[in-house]
């Protein structure tokens, strides 16, 4: 019949209204989310198989990244959903999750109320109850160990500027582009959380809510920051190497590692964008949160790589599909190298020292005259980032 | 304004600024500094002994035009006692290939290199314009790339040289990197970016001196140093997807200029880090480089892919390939060894093709294959 043609019905459970498409079939709410939700529920068992130390029920406690952002809030809305469903069960462990939002904001004071952070983390709050919301300034990054400052081109407490809003915006300031600001962002980011997690001790693992897309972003962003040694740590779920730094000396105190896990791995962008669609209550919570990486190029120097790999992973991604998925598998099929070698004080990634010699792109005349020492304990992208 | 000076020399007005880290240089400084970075290249990855006779894959373009015409003047600067032969493959593609060819002759004699042509028709049977007669414009890159591999290393084993020399630039190798990334191809990844390709088992090695350079300082040199080359795209249509790639290399270079020698940074570490660093590969092959290779054919199998069952699984080998018309030959199973390229994950080894003994991985090269499939359309249309 023609008219059948025009709304078929959902292929998984036969409801007449299936809207949405689901690999080329038609899907209907529900079952949309339910393939979501199972996707994600995969990764989570692989987690707690991971990282759990008893057979006994233990609460799995761990911290989520919360950038307010499609995907991180479907991330947030996910557990919930999972929660509710294996509270009604005993014979599963209960979860304990903090959610936290790094407020990147550096142009209000740290102690100040009522920022747009600070208001969002409230409405997160009050709808999903049982879960604990934290907004932290970036500020408090300065505080961390586990970057080694004086690596880094952070202007001295003493020298006249005290507050460490203030010393972050100087830092920035100095960076040479867009792109290695949205880069030393990034990394900043990922240090506090990981910081954060790692102080409560009861937390067990960092979740991170990127998608297979942004996964692939992220993966192609740093083979084009030079970072390519980085890229099985930074994009594959498991433990992350992090190195303590002494504050005042800069000396490596001590060495360990950390799970990261990425819970949404398994699913496109496009997939998340339509699960936010099906439920119409996690967009509600940040109604400003509509604005996608396909905007216009307005100006080549305003941009940073960090967007033009997501504008290109953005396009392909109904085209082809596959390839979002090749880049993610790719990269982590890579090795990883030996963890006992030194380590790069921002990206926290160990070394290629080997790579510096064997690398024949410059003839060296690009690098700093000065020979200044600090560089030497980066590696090439971060070097990258912060000299130019 | 006052004009600005070269910051290299303070003397001379600049006229150029680097594309790669913006640097204004005048004439005489940008011409040497580029000369010097591929001197450089070439000495520290040691890519030249004494005496070695060398062939450069001349195709007209700008690319291979400057490499000849900067091996030149280097061979020449810093003494390496290179021997160096211009060598060109006819694809016989008519309004493209045979007038770049002009231009090859042109510069033979400019730079006085003897040159060697080795066609199409005479290695295979086939030009490019009767296989594009027979399968049509879609996949033809596909035979193009094949066949040119080949027919590069029988032109050198034709003049009895042992390195074949080719100007891939640093935004092809780039290039090549983001594509391997993109296509899941991890044994090619670990060989892509390595400067030399092809190995002790290959009889012909193959190298580019220009890795590191810039496609745009590669223009700007051609141009300021009045080269004489030819600049027009070949007929046949590119692949679509790796033209994806390319523009995402250009916009990357827009925003950091350094993101294409980072790239290949990149792609030099993952090399490292690459699981089964088993450098034997089919060598019709040089890391998937050039606008050639199974890309139309990956591509197909992507868009068909495109939604793939599980994210999870192992990336198969695609079996499309092989055209279905082709009998199989047999194959004796050795335990342990593989024996085609069914089993996913491991990288092939390196056998000899059965038809004409050219190195390959699967039992028939696949120039062979291709021209299975070619004659036998023939047979059919001669009837």
């Amino acid at each position: 019949m023609p008219a059948s043609l025009e709304s078929n019905p959902c292929t998984r459970c036969k409801a007449e209204d299936a809207p949405f498409q689901l690999r080329a079939s038609p899907t209907c709410g529900n079952c949309f989310a339910e393939y979501v939700q199972t996707k994600f529920v995969k990764r989570l068992a692989y987690l707690h198989k991971e990282v759990r130390v008893s057979s006994h029920l233990e609460p799995r406690r761990y911290v989520a990244g919360l950038s307010f952002g499609p995907s991180s809030s479907a991330m947030i809305h996910l557990l919930d959903r999972y929660t509710h469903m294996q509270g009604r069960k005993k014979s599963t462990s209960a979860f304990d999750i903090l959610a936290i939002h790094v407020d990147t904001d550096l142009s209000y004071p740290p102690g100040s109320r009522d920022t747009p952070a600070q208001v969002l983390i409230r409405n997160y709050s009050a709808k999903y109850t049982h879960f604990s919301f934290r907004c932290v300034h970036l500020s408090k990054v300065l505080d961390v160990q586990t970057v080694d400052w004086s690596a880094l081109p952070l202007p001295r407490p003493e020298g006249g500027c005290s507050e460490p809003s203030e010393r972050l915006r100087q830092m920035f300031d100095k960076l040479p582009s867009v792109s290695s600001r949205a880069d030393v962002l990034r990394l900043l980011i990922r240090h506090l959380l990981l910081d954060i997690a790692m102080k409560d001790h009861h937390y067990k693992t960092l979740l991170l809510g990127h998608s297979t897309t942004s996964l692939a972003a992220l993966s192609l962003c740093e083979v084009a920051n030079g970072r390519g040694f980085a890229i099985p740590w930074q994009v594959n779920d498991g433990r992350f190497p992090v190195t303590i730094y002494d504050p005042a000396s800069g000396a490596e105190i001590q060495r360990t590692t950390y799970p990261i896990h990425y819970p949404l791995r398994e699913l496109f962008r496009g997939e998340i964008d339509t699960y936010i669609s099906v439920f119409p209550e996690i967009a509600a919570l940040n109604p400003s949160n509509t604005e996608g990486a396909t905007a216009a190029v307005v100006s080549h120097k305003d941009t940073s790589i960090e967007e033009v790999m997501a504008r290109y992973f953005e396009s392909v991604e109904t085209p082809y599909a596959g390839i979002v998925a090749n880049v993610v598998r790719t990269t982590g099929k890579l090795d990883r190298a030996n963890a006992s070698r030194p380590s790069c004080g921002l990206c926290g990634v160990v070394l290629d020292e080997r790579g510096d010699s064997r690398w024949a792109g410059e003839m060296g005349d690009d690098h700093n005259p000065n020979g200044e020492p600090r560089l030497a304990r980066l590696c090439y992208g971060c070097k990258r980032s912060i000299n130019g | 304004m006052p004009p600005t000076p070269c910051v290299r020399c303070h003397e001379q007005r600049a006229v150029v600024k680097r594309p790669k880290n913006h640097q204004k240089l005048c004439r005489e400084c940008f011409i040497s500094i580029f000369e010097d970075e591929v001197h450089h290249t070439i000495t520290s990855s040691k890519l030249f002994y004494p005496g070695e006779r060398v062939a450069i894959g001349a195709s007209g373009g700008k690319d291979s035009t400057v490499l000849a015409s900067v091996l030149k003047t280097l061979n020449e600067r810093h003494d390496y006692k290179l021997d160096l032969v211009l060598l060109s493959v006819d694809e016989g593609i008519k309004g493209y290939r045979d007038d770049s060819l002009e231009t090859v002759k042109r510069n033979a004699t400019q730079y006085e290199m003897p040159l060697k042509i080795v066609g199409y028709d005479e290695l295979y049977g086939w030009t490019m314009d009767q296989v594009v007669e027979t399968i049509g414009k879609k996949g033809n890159c596909t035979y193009c790339g094949v066949f040119r591999r080949q027919a590069l290393d029988r032109g050198a084993k034709k003049l009895d040289i042992k390195h074949v020399v080719t100007g891939h630039n640093a935004d092809d190798v780039a290039e090549t990197v983001l594509m391997n990334l993109l296509r899941g191809d991890l044994a090619r990844l670990s060989r892509s970016t390595n400067i030399v390709t092809g190995d002790s088992l290959s009889d012909v090695k193959r190298s580019k001196p220009l890795k590191y350079a810039y496609e745009k300082e590669i223009v700007l040199y051609a141009h300021h140093k009045k080269l004489d080359y030819f600049s027009t795209e070949c007929i046949y249509s590119p692949e679509a997807f790796r033209g994806t790639a390319r523009s995402l290399i250009k916009s990357l270079e827009k925003v950091r200029p350094s993101a294409i020698l980072d790239i290949v940074r990149s792609g030099e570490d993952m090399g490292e880090l690459t699981p089964d660093k088993v450098q034997a590969s089919c060598a019709c092959d040089d890391g998937g480089m050039g606008s050639c290779g199974s890309g139309a054919q990956k591509e197909a199998a992507l868009k068909r892919d495109s939604h793939t069952e599980k994210l999870e699984t192992e990336i198969k080998l695609n079996k499309s390939i092989e055209p279905t018309d082709v009998v199989k030959l047999p194959i004796r199973a050795k335990p342990g060894k593989q024996t085609n390229g069914t089993t996913t994950g491991a990288l092939p080894s390196l056998g000899k093709c059965i038809k004409c003994g050219y190195m390959s991985s699967q039992s028939m090269c696949q120039a062979c294959t291709l021209l299975e499939t070619l004659n036998k359309n023939r047979a059919d249309i001669a009837i």
